[in-house]
């Protein structure tokens, strides 16, 4: 039996292999070898992290690719080295891309270890359901190739894509001790019960909890339709799959219950804290929504909206979410030779966040309280983070090798993170870039809050090849 | 990354074919060059390279394909392979009715993202070109053409013919006060441009090179853009040039540009 997440793979083996006669006035087959070699350097504001964080960054990182066309044929191969010499368990070799495709006519099929990036914004792109990520930077993660198997149709005008991943791949994020940006720092620190308060232990973080439905429903997909009109391009699109972050995390007591202590139980939590290992479980969704990118004279002003269909619209179950509508609108202005030969690119972004039909809970998404022990301050569900939030880019070209690159995000809650960098590129090869990267919370408790000891100043150097 | 559009400029240059029309007026003329740009499919690589009087030399190369029928859309897509910071985006224009739509795939977000309308007198990808420079259809509503002498240039008979501005909206937008072209009759090249802006001065001088036939249509392979103001001169030079490439309108939507 051929396992599911194989399937993909093996279909692009097989585009790969499948080379046609090379038809006439078709391209050349071509060969393209490429890539970056990456050195960072990160030296943190505040050296004493009370978590034992490591202390810094010293990473080098090599990304080659190899890309190949014949005709309608293509392959694609990319693999990341990174070692880093502070922290070694973010070291890896981590296959990004390895996929073929082919192209009949409008028909184009994908299938391997790939991206599939849809919807039109930057922040909290409510249509980008399909690609995992991973969160080794919180603020900035990066995407990760998945076995799936894409399938479109492009007309000029219109496009139709079919993605299906025969598997569930959730996102990544760091639980070990050690990692600056650990999700674990987020969560309650004291437990409540009674009148009484007591500390938690995040002792084990276990492997996630994906069961509970029929296995034809364990892979994630999606359809996509988009119409490209002079001013404006339209898209629609469905989803069914799971979340890529978890919807929620179980607890479970490791030296006592947590949902219903005994006298005990309560003496001990009182005496050493609760012990408790956290189980993340990813629920399925379905959502729909839409997209569109509008030009207005020099602007594009453009959004997207998402409705997240659950079963839980009454808001009745732990193990459930509760139904939700997220959508983000934006802005983007792109001025070149504004001044001289200087470039100015602007992005703003508004994205709002609510649970529709709306609760009285006050906690978006589920019901609170249910399926985990009572505590100080409320669970993360990273999932929802902000109800509102505002983001922004500037990138200012001040010549062919001088750049600032300057973004960031506020939330209505108190979160921030503002990150700024400047860039110079020698020969269209070399870059080297000088950053500084400042976040927090303006109230305590936010989830930024956890972060704020990793305001850091960044140096790196990358060579293009 | 910088100022990336397309080259419409370089490929009325560099196309035309033996063609039986002629013209006596200045709009004749231009929509028979028009008629001889007109393509059902190319692809060329095109190596760009930027020189001042000081400095390191600019250079970029790209492949282009174009689809431009007779009377229907005109469709270009380029997609730059060098240098490295810029290879793989992929910049994707269409013009019809006057309107034209362009989208971009940024390899680094792998997304594409449509674009708004530019200013035309922005310079393309840092040269010696701005967008105006690069069209390929004449704007008849918008611009007046007329015949002002015929000379010889590089041994071709060619006409000369006055492109100014038809109205104030124009004129607020242009980039110059006039062009000037240097059109052959009967194989409908385009040997030369001036372009002077609206003081008077002559500014730009494009010129053509390397003029080859490729079956019944004849190409110029090289297009030289020297800016007199400030020194520099900008190059396109075209190999690897395919006529005839079976190209569809599937190979120009926005879907396949990171492709």
């Amino acid at each position: 039996m051929i396992d599911r997440a194989l399937t993909p793979l093996l279909l692009g083996a097989a585009l790969a292999l499948a080379a046609p006669a090379h038809g006439a006035g078709e391209a050349a087959p071509t060969l393209r070898f490429g890539g970056e070699l990456d050195w960072s350097l990160f030296g943190y504001l505040r050296d004493t992290d009370p978590a034992g964080g490591v202390p810094g960054r010293n990473q080098i990182q090599v990304q080659p690719h190899l890309k190949a066309r014949y005709g309608k044929l293509g392959a694609t191969v990319e693999i990341q080295f990174r070692h880093d010499f502070l922290d070694p368990e973010r070291s890896r070799i981590l296959l990004k891309d390895a996929y073929a495709q082919a192209r009949w006519g409008g028909f184009k099929i994908r299938a391997g270890n790939q991206v599939i990036r849809w919807g039109r914004m930057d922040m909290r792109p409510a249509l980008d359901l399909l690609t995992p990520r991973d969160y080794d930077e919180l603020w900035n993660p990066e995407r990760l190739a998945s076995p799936a198997l894409l399938l479109s149709y492009g007309h000029p005008s219109v496009a139709v894509s079919v993605a299906w991943l025969p598997t569930f791949t959730p996102s990544r994020y760091p639980v070990g001790d050690h990692h600056r940006w650990q999700v674990l720092r987020a969560q309650p620190e004291l437990g409540v019960a009674g009148s009484e308060t007591f500390p938690i232990h995040y002792r084990e973080y276990r492997d996630p909890e994906v069961t509970g439905d029929p296995p034809f429903l364990d892979g994630q997909y999606g359809a996509r339709l988009e119409l490209f009109l002079p001013r404006i391009d339209l898209g629609v699109q469905g989803y069914y799959g799971r979340d890529l972050l978890p919807t929620y995390h179980r607890f479970e007591g490791l030296n006592g219950d947590v949902m219903e202590p005994t006298a005990q139980d309560l003496i001990t939590f009182l005496d050493e804290g609760v012990d408790v290992a956290l189980i993340p479980v990813f629920a399925h969704k379905g959502v729909v929504g839409g997209d569109f990118a509008l030009v207005l004279g020099r602007v594009v002003v453009k959004g997207e909206v998402a409705y997240t269909f659950t079963p839980d619209a009454a808001h009745e179950r732990c193990d459930v979410p509760d139904p939700y509508l997220q959508g983000t609108v934006g802005v983007e202005w792109i001025a070149n030779d504004l001044i001289g030969t200087q470039d100015l690119q602007v992005r703003f972004e508004v994205a709002g966040d609510h649970e529709l039909p709306p609760s009285d809970d006050g906690v978006i998404n589920r019901d609170d309280h249910c399926d985990v022990p009572a505590t100080a301050t409320p669970i993360v569900d990273m999932n929802h983070l902000s109800v509102l939030a505002f983001y922004g880019n500037v990138q200012w070209g001040f010549s062919d090798h001088v750049a600032l690159d300057l973004r960031g995000f506020v939330g209505i809650e108190g979160d921030y993170l503002l990150r700024t960098e400047l860039s110079y590129t020698a020969r269209d090869r070399l870059r080297l870039g000088l950053g500084l990267l400042l976040l927090g919370g303006f109230v305590d408790d936010r989830f930024m809050t956890h972060y704020d000891r990793n305001d850091r100043v960044e140096f790196s150097a990358t060579y293009l090849f | 990354m910088r100022r990336v559009t397309w080259l419409w400029g370089f490929l009325a240059l560099s196309m035309a074919w033996a063609s039986g029309a002629a013209a006596g007026d200045g709009e004749a003329v231009m929509r028979s060059l028009d008629d001889a740009m007109a393509t059902d499919g190319e692809r060329i690589t095109v190596q760009l390279s930027r020189t001042t009087g000081s400095g390191v030399p600019r250079e970029a190369r790209f492949v282009m394909s174009t689809l431009a029928p007779v009377g229907g859309a005109a469709r270009s897509k380029i997609v730059f392979t060098e240098p490295a910071g810029v290879a793989g985006t992929a910049v994707l224009t269409v013009e019809e009715g006057g309107t034209r739509s362009q989208w971009v795939y940024v390899p680094e977000v792998g997304m594409v993202r449509k674009l708004a309308a530019p200013d035309r007198t922005e310079a393309f990808a840092g040269t010696d070109f701005t967008l105006e420079d690069l069209k390929l259809r004449s704007d008849f509503a918008n611009r007046s053409y007329r015949v002002l002498k015929t000379e010889s240039y590089e041994g071709a008979e060619c006409t000369v013919v006055e492109d100014t501005v038809a109205n104030e909206k124009e004129q607020k937008h242009s980039g110059y006060g006039k062009v000037l072209l240097w059109v052959e009759q009967g194989r409908w090249l385009v040997w030369k441009v001036e372009f002077y802006d609206k003081q008077g001065r002559l500014e730009k001088v494009l010129t053509a090179h390397d003029l080859q036939q490729y079956g019944d249509r004849w190409r110029f392979n090289t297009a030289k853009m020297t800016h007199l103001l400030d020194g520099s001169t900008t190059t396109f030079a075209g190999s690897e040039r395919e006529t005839g490439v079976a190209l569809s309108k599937a190979d120009f939507a926005p879907t396949v540009l990171g492709d």
